[in-house]
């Protein structure tokens, strides 16, 4: 395997480079206190002349490394003010008690929205930052899995539990219905393609290369401030990924080991029944089919259609498996006041719980930042990785393990007594030998790179020119074969497919920042720029059928190359863009965003279109009557309005009529009608509203509420329309959607310790979320499972109501109409009505980390309440005999639970009969089920060893720990037999179920 | 990564406006056509007339449904027991609005439909060569056939049969214009209205046809559906009159032995063949077909009935098309229909849709009904006494005579489409045969024609549902 060495050699020079660097000079200590002696949490120090700097810890205490045998350090901290003070290598502890101060602070904390930063201070929108702890060091593949729980507002849908899978985001509830509702991905101020690719796999991404431990911070953009900069890509929020950067100084060199073991969560309750209980309801099934009079008789029948009932499989056992996690990373960073870089490799192993799933990850990072004059600085970023996915069949195919954990009978073997694999099942698909023996790898190869300058022009003072060059080019190569014997290969005696899905963005940006403070109270800093993207896709595909040899799995060994295809794909993007802040004094200030983006994907008529935001906001703390308050440290209060839009999620050629390619006959091409041409087709226009309050007390209580709402209008919709027309729906600009709530962030410091002593930090966060449909052109209509209904949540439920079993005769029952009062025992009878939705009333999450000496213990509970989820594979897992003997005809362990057996039972689920058509297994409330829980989402125990242990090693860090992802989940509904966590449409799906992950590791730094 | 020169000027200067972001932003699909280039010269016009027979090889026309599910709903066939749960509302008369076989046969149809439409509405506006104009008059011949063949196949599988109450009951909606821009909402018409239809796009085919072709429509094709259409409209002198057209063109033989009989099934057009639909390998139907679904190897989930069997005398070959074995964890001693369909799992058998079979029995019950007894005698032996060399039918007279050749229809045609039409358009009652047990049908048991789809109704607030859905 070629490609595979390829990341690993750059570790070459990265080791080359690190022994080129100087180390410290000396490292300094020091404890810093308030006027009253109490230990000064989160005070900032910085060495004077350089951007070198660290916090205080909880005790109070810091250490930093200085370049030289001597330095002043500027402690800043809020209520404070800065002050200075001078160390040298003789005397390298320092004690200091702050006095307080009137002075306005300038606060280290910033926000970057892909463009630049801004002071968070003088920012007016709603934008949530994401910690390190948060996702670092967590035993999960994807950076994205680890948003859940962390931030208001924002919800991950973890619907497939494939390592490596892509996660359905969502920021302030749905925003689009038939376009994508995800928000845009910045990494390093590059908006980057994050899509499936290649064609084998359907839960690949790009940005599961992307390892977390490279990452400095992740800021989630939220509202019009916020996002508007985005334009024709904010409406659904924005995702802005910045990677860590070298500070000047000394090396820092951090290696990160890490090591466990992943099992299926859940297991209890979706291990499916045994051969005793199967069969025991077979038998009852013959006998209240009539076809058998007895237990004896039903054995009879038994015996005959089943080749040897004493067979005992648990298809739970033989599709999953103990998966295995292991990460290991290396960084170095450090360099001198002129170029300062970031040099990083990882490796990551990811074995999935089910047989045949896998991760693997190589990955490598250089960012350099080079001031190469005093007007001119240069920044390179390049990031190189190659990740592996190995993936089974999903979704309904006969291949896929998961749906046969739930599906096979228990009369089945696995294996055949010659040891062969048993073919005799699921028309001949065992999916322990398609998991096992079949191929089904995607890899990506994504080198991200920029190239970017910052030029201070002459003659206006603040005012500089910033070029901008990225280039993403990801290489997808698939690499897929099924083996003649038996199932998906069987047909064609073995087949293979060879993918290669390039697809290049690049991007230009130039922007003119000015940056200025007039007469010490009016700061303005203006933003003008131009950017232009493009994003190509070029795809093709080889097929070849007929193979002799397993272990040959290449094209060429096929003697029948049945196929080849290519498409090729471009759309283009140019936005002009301004934004304008100003700030009086940092008590009151104001934001401005215009933006004016065109796009390919748009009609020539409809191409162009505007978007703007404003917002202002106030200090309060900082006014007279608040400075120096001991209980109110921080009382901001920020409001913005705009409009931004969507275009993401259609396809490049939506407008237009087309006919497609390749409805070929006989050997001659043909073409089909495949779009019907909607010339007015544009984009989704968003207008969001906030208003937020962020409030500090007593230094320990952080508390941001924001109140939002935002109406999505001109929504991008597959309208469908009668099949009459020849297709199934047309691309249309209608109805209107608007989704508000409330977002609570809470951030406490319950007890602290002056002395290294016990110390309790929690952080909470809860959103309230309400979809609204506000207008559908066309009137409200019934949608499969969904009515799409104005003044109702988009996912609002509509099936028929089912009214429980009748305890007399055990048939089922339904509701007649949405009244429920008189039931009917036909199906077809019983009128279709709404059922709640399957958004959740409220969601978040709580991270509670208790300290004691070293000793940290870090809890995180996500929660979700009040969504309806539905089973929608339940109509065969959950029939009551229609199956009948089919060999994929196993039962839900709650047919074997509660079916109704004499009269009297009360239970929801029917008497069972054996080749039974009374439609209980049909869609309806049956399989609707209450999707509350609470996750115990992340446990995290760590011991650091002391100062004193490890400075005689020089080691900078220490740091063992046990961590454990997913550690249990708590349903509400007894009733529900898999994982609550759905897409966000509700819908229980066969996905590869979220597994339980935990590991060991150990950090060390020096 | 090629990079065009505005792109590179947008790249360089902040000071590029309109003109050449417009030119970044103009870019064209690689894969498709506009529509308006679909059909404006005879290339794009065989294009998509291939368009529609690629399209009519779907698993929802005559890939797998419509070769199978009459079959399935009368007395020929019944679902194993163990099954991978497809066809059951089929087999066991449990169908609802939901289905979602029904709603994709109601779907791929229309799609047919408007394909055809779209090519009869724009040749009249299309320029040819003169040296072209025959192959377009040809072209456009088959465009008609097919959205004739579509349209009756919707008028069988979601109306009543003509014969219930003269065509009184609501047919099927009707789209003639093709893509026009506008989206269509259109009633159903009446089943009389959608028999003049078909009528009139098969008499449009036949004065437009020149050439015959294996795997497409022929003037003797249009004729030969045209006598199978007016047979169910129980117009019985057109139907004798098509059906002799097509006889006496010569140019269709029967199969005169067994050899002939069981070489005509699989990759094959055989010489009764006046309309059959190739697939091959690149057409990918695979399992999702009438061969995957019968074939042991593959689904295996459709079984032939015993009464069919019965049906066949000892001296009858083509009793020998059913494979009698045990089906692996299910039925001991079941009967698999393999033999129509050899190339199983494949899916690359042929699927015949017009024969000359088919057609001498067409005239044979035209020709009984016309009082034609002898007629219709020697029609009926012309077919029957090829496979069983037993058969005489000079005995027959009357309603015996019209039993015999429906009987025939069902030995010579079961799975090829036509069981429950004939069944219901002749107003029969019947037995269906499942594993455990059997049950009574009458012809006009509403589960016999199919729901409007859901969608449907949701999207069209013309339409009408069917009884007792």
């Amino acid at each position: 395997m070629k490609l595979r060495t390829t990341p690993s050699s750059l570790l070459v020079p990265l080791f080359l480079l690190l022994s080129a660097v100087s180390h410290a000079q000396f490292t300094a200590s020091g404890l810093i206190t308030d006027n009253e002696g109490t230990s000064v949490i989160g005070a900032s120090i910085l060495i004077e002349g350089t951007s070198t700097g660290t916090v205080t810890d909880i005790d109070g205490l810091f250490t930093l490394d200085i370049p030289r045998n001597q330095a002043t350090l500027i402690v800043s901290y809020t209520g404070f003010g800065s002050q200075t003070f001078d160390i040298t290598s003789q005397n390298p502890y320092l004690e200091i008690e702050l006095s307080p101060s009137a002075e306005l602070l300038q606060e280290v904390v910033v926000v970057d929205n892909g463009y630049g930063s801004q002071d968070l201070s003088t920012f007016s929108g709603a934008a949530t930052k994401v910690l390190p702890e948060n996702f670092a060091n967590v035993p999960r593949t994807n950076f994205q899995e680890s948003l859940a729980g962390n931030v208001a507002g924002l919800q991950v849908s973890q619907g497939s539990g494939q390592p490596g899978a892509f996660q359905s985001v969502q920021i302030r509830g749905l925003g689009s219905i038939n376009a994508s509702s995800s928000p845009l991905y910045v990494i390093d101020g590059i908006p980057v393609f994050t899509g499936n690719v290649g064609n084998e796999s359907t839960t690949s991404t790009p940005l599961a290369g992307l390892n977390p431990q490279d990452i400095e911070d992740i800021q989630v953009l939220k509202d019009a401030s916020a996002t508007a900069i985005y334009g024709s890509r904010g409406a659904n929020g924005v995702i802005v990924i910045t990677t860590k950067k070298g500070k000047a100084g000394a090396t820092r060199v951090d290696v990160n080991v890490q090591s466990g073991f992943s099992n299926v969560s859940l297991a209890d309750k979706i291990r499916p029944l045994n051969s005793s209980e199967y069969l025991e309801l077979i038998r009852e099934g013959l006998i209240n089919a009539g076809d058998a009079a007895d237990v004896a008789e039903a054995n009879e029948i038994i015996a005959d259609r089943i080749d040897d009932p004493s067979v005992d499989t648990d298809w739970f056992d033989a599709i999953t498996q103990q998966g295995s996690f292991t990460n290991a990373n290396v960084s170095a960073s450090g360099g001198t006041d002129q170029s300062r870089y970031f040099l990083s490799a990882g490796y990551q192993n990811n074995d999935g719980t089910i047989i045949g799933t896998g991760f693997e990850r190589y990955s490598s990072r250089l960012n350099l930042t080079s001031d190469m004059t005093d007007w001119f600085q240069l920044n390179l970023n390049t990031s190189l990785s190659y990740t592996d996915q190995r993936t089974v069949a999903d979704a309904g195919a006969f291949a896929n393990p998961v749906r046969s954990i739930f599906r096979f009978v228990p009369v089945e073997p696995v294996y055949e007594e010659d040891g062969s694999y048993n073919i005799g099942i699921n028309s001949g698909y065992n999916p322990v030998g398609e998991s096992t023996l079949n191929k089904r790898k995607s890899n990506i190869l994504n080198l991200l790179g920029s190239i970017s300058a910052v030029v201070d022009l002459p003659f206006i003072d603040g005012l500089t020119y910033e070029p901008f060059f990225s280039y993403n080019s990801i290489r997808g190569s698939d690499e897929t074969f099924f083996i003649p014997d038996f199932g998906t290969g069987a047909s064609s005696n073995g087949y293979a497919e060879s993918d290669h899905d390039m697809r290049n963005n690049w991007m230009a940006r130039n922007m003119l920042k000015y940056r200025q403070r007039f007469n010490d109270a009016h700061g303005i800093d203006l933003t003008l720029g131009m950017e232009a993207q493009q994003f190509d896709r070029d795809f093709t595909q080889a097929t070849s059928e007929n193979f002799a040899f397993p272990s040959l799995t290449t094209l060429d060994n096929g003697s029948n190359p049945v196929g080849a295809g290519q498409s090729k794909t471009t759309n283009s993007l140019v936005g002009y863009f301004f934004m304008g802040n100003y700030n009086y004094k940092g008590l009151v200030y104001a934001n401005g965003t215009y933006r004016r983006d065109g796009s390919s994907r748009f009609g020539a008529d409809n191409r162009y279109a505007n978007f703007y935001s404003f917002g202002v906001g106030i200090n309060l703390e900082r006014f007279d009557f608040l400075a120096g308050n001991r209980i109110i440290n921080q009382l901001r209060l920020r409001s913005s309005y705009g409009q931004n839009g969507n275009q993401a999620g259609i396809g490049n050629f939506a407008s237009r009529g087309l006919y497609g390619t390749g409805d070929d006959y006989m050997g001659n091409p043909g073409i089909l009608l495949d779009q019907l041409a909607n010339s007015m087709l544009t984009w989704e226009v968003n207008k969001p509203f906030n208003v937020g309050m962020d409030l500090g007390l007593f230094n320990r209580v952080s508390l941001t509420v924001d109140l939002y709402s935002r109406r999505t209008s001109s929504l991008l919709f597959e309208r469908p329309v009668s099949r009459v027309n020849g297709v199934s729906e047309i691309n249309s600009n209608i109805g209107e959607l608007e989704n508000r709530g409330i977002e609570v962030s809470l951030e406490t410091q319950n007890v602290l310790s002056p002395s290294n002593g016990f110390t309790w930090t929690t952080s909470f966060n809860i959103t309230r979320n309400r979809n609204e449909v506000i207008a559908l052109p066309e009137g409200d209509f019934a949608d499969g499972s969904y009515y799409r209904a104005v003044g109702q949540p988009w996912n609002t439920w509509y099936m028929r109501g089912y009214a429980n079993v009748n305890p007399e005769t055990g048939e089922p029952r339904w509701y007649i109409d949405e009244t429920e009062a008189e039931t009917t025992t036909e199906y077809n009878d019983a009128e279709l009505y709404e059922h709640g939705a399957a958004d959740p009333s409220f969601y978040g999450g709580m991270r509670n980390t208790f300290s004691f000496k070293g000793v940290s213990l870090a809890v995180q509970l996500n929660y979700n309440w009040g969504s309806q989820i539905l089973h929608v594979w339940s109509s065969y897992t959950h029939t009551d005999g229609q199956r009948g003997f089919s060999t994929t005809g196993n039962l839900a362990r709650s047919i074997y639970n509660r079916r109704w057996q004499q009269p009297g039972d009360v239970t929801d689920t029917p008497q069972f009969i054996l080749g039974d058509n009374r439609s209980s297994q049909s869609r309806s409330t049956r399989f609707l089920y209450d999707g509350s829980y609470l996750s115990i989402r992340d446990v995290v125990l760590s011991y650091s060893l002391p100062a004193s242990l490890r400075n005689p090693l020089k080691m900078g860090n220490v740091r063992v720990f046990a961590q454990a992802s997913n550690l249990a989940i708590f349903t509400k509904d007894d009733r529900l037999e898999r994982d609550p966590r759905t897409d966000s449409d509700g819908q229980i799906d066969q996905e590869i179920p979220i597994p339980r992950t935990v590991t060991f590791g150990l950090d060390l730094s020096f | 990564m090629k990079l065009s020169i505005s792109a590179l000027t947008l790249g360089m200067g902040l000071f590029c406006f309109s003109a050449c972001s417009d030119e970044f932003l103009e870019q064209t699909p690689q894969q498709s056509l506009s529509i308006d280039n679909a059909v404006e010269d005879l290339n794009s016009l065989n294009a998509a007339v291939n368009g529609l027979y690629s399209r009519m090889q779907g698993a929802n026309i005559y890939g797998w449904d419509l070769p199978l599910i009459p079959d399935l709903r009368a007395d020929n066939a019944y679902i194993s027991s163990k099954n991978a749960g497809r066809f059951l509302g089929f087999d066991e008369y449990g169908l609802t609005d939901g289905n979602g076989r029904v709603a994709s046969e109601w779907s791929s149809h229309y799609a047919v439909v408007v394909n055809a439409s779209n090519i009869i509405t724009r040749v009249p506006e299309t320029t040819f060569l003169s040296s072209e104009q025959d192959e377009a008059n040809q072209l456009l011949g088959e465009a008609y056939a097919i959205r004739g063949l579509n349209y009756w196949n919707l008028l069988r599988l979601f109306a009543p049969p003509y014969s219930s109450d003269g065509g009184a009951s609501a047919g099927v909606p009707f789209n003639n214009e093709g893509t026009t821009g506008e989206i269509v909402t259109p009633a159903r018409e009446s089943v009389a209205a959608g028999y003049a239809q078909v009528t009139a796009d098969l008499e449009a085919a036949i004065g437009l046809m020149t050439e015959d072709t294996d795997g497409r429509f022929s003037v003797n094709g249009a004729r030969a559906l045209l006598a199978k259409v007016k047979l169910y409209e129980e117009d019985w002198t057109e139907a004798e009159a098509m059906a002799t057209s097509v006889i006496e063109s010569g140019d269709y033989t029967l199969y005169a032995s067994a050899d002939e009989w069981f070489g005509s099934w699989g990759s094959v057009f055989g010489s009764e063949d006046i309309f059959a639909l190739s697939f091959s390998p690149t057409d990918n139907s695979g399992t999702n077909s009438i061969g995957g679904i019968i074939d042991q190897d593959g689904y295996g989930d459709v079984l032939a009935t015993e009464d069919l069997f019965e049906a066949y005398s000892e001296t009858d070959y083509r009793r020998q098309f059913l494979i009698r074995g045990d089906r692996a964890d299910g039925e001991k001693d079941a009967l698999f229909p393999e033999g129509k369909y050899p190339e199983g799992e494949t899916g690359e058998d042929y699927v015949k849709i017009l024969r000359l079979s088919d057609i001498y029995l067409i005239r044979a019950e035209a020709r009984a009904e016309l009082d034609d007894e002898s007629g219709a005698i020697a029609d009926l032996t012309a077919v029957a006494a090829k496979r069983d060399a037993a058969f005489s039918g000079d005995d027959l007279s009357g309603d015996d005579l019209i039993d015999a050749i429906l009987d025939e229809r069902r030995k010579e045609l079961a799975f090829e489409g036509d069981r429950v039409f004939d069944l219901m358009r002749r107003q029969r009652s019947w037995t269906k045969y499942r594993t455990f047990e059997t049950e009574e049908v009458s012809w006009n048991n509403p589960q016999l024609i199919n729901p409007i789809p859901r969608a449907e109704l949701d999207n069209n607030p013309n339409i009408t549902q069917n009884d007792d859905y």
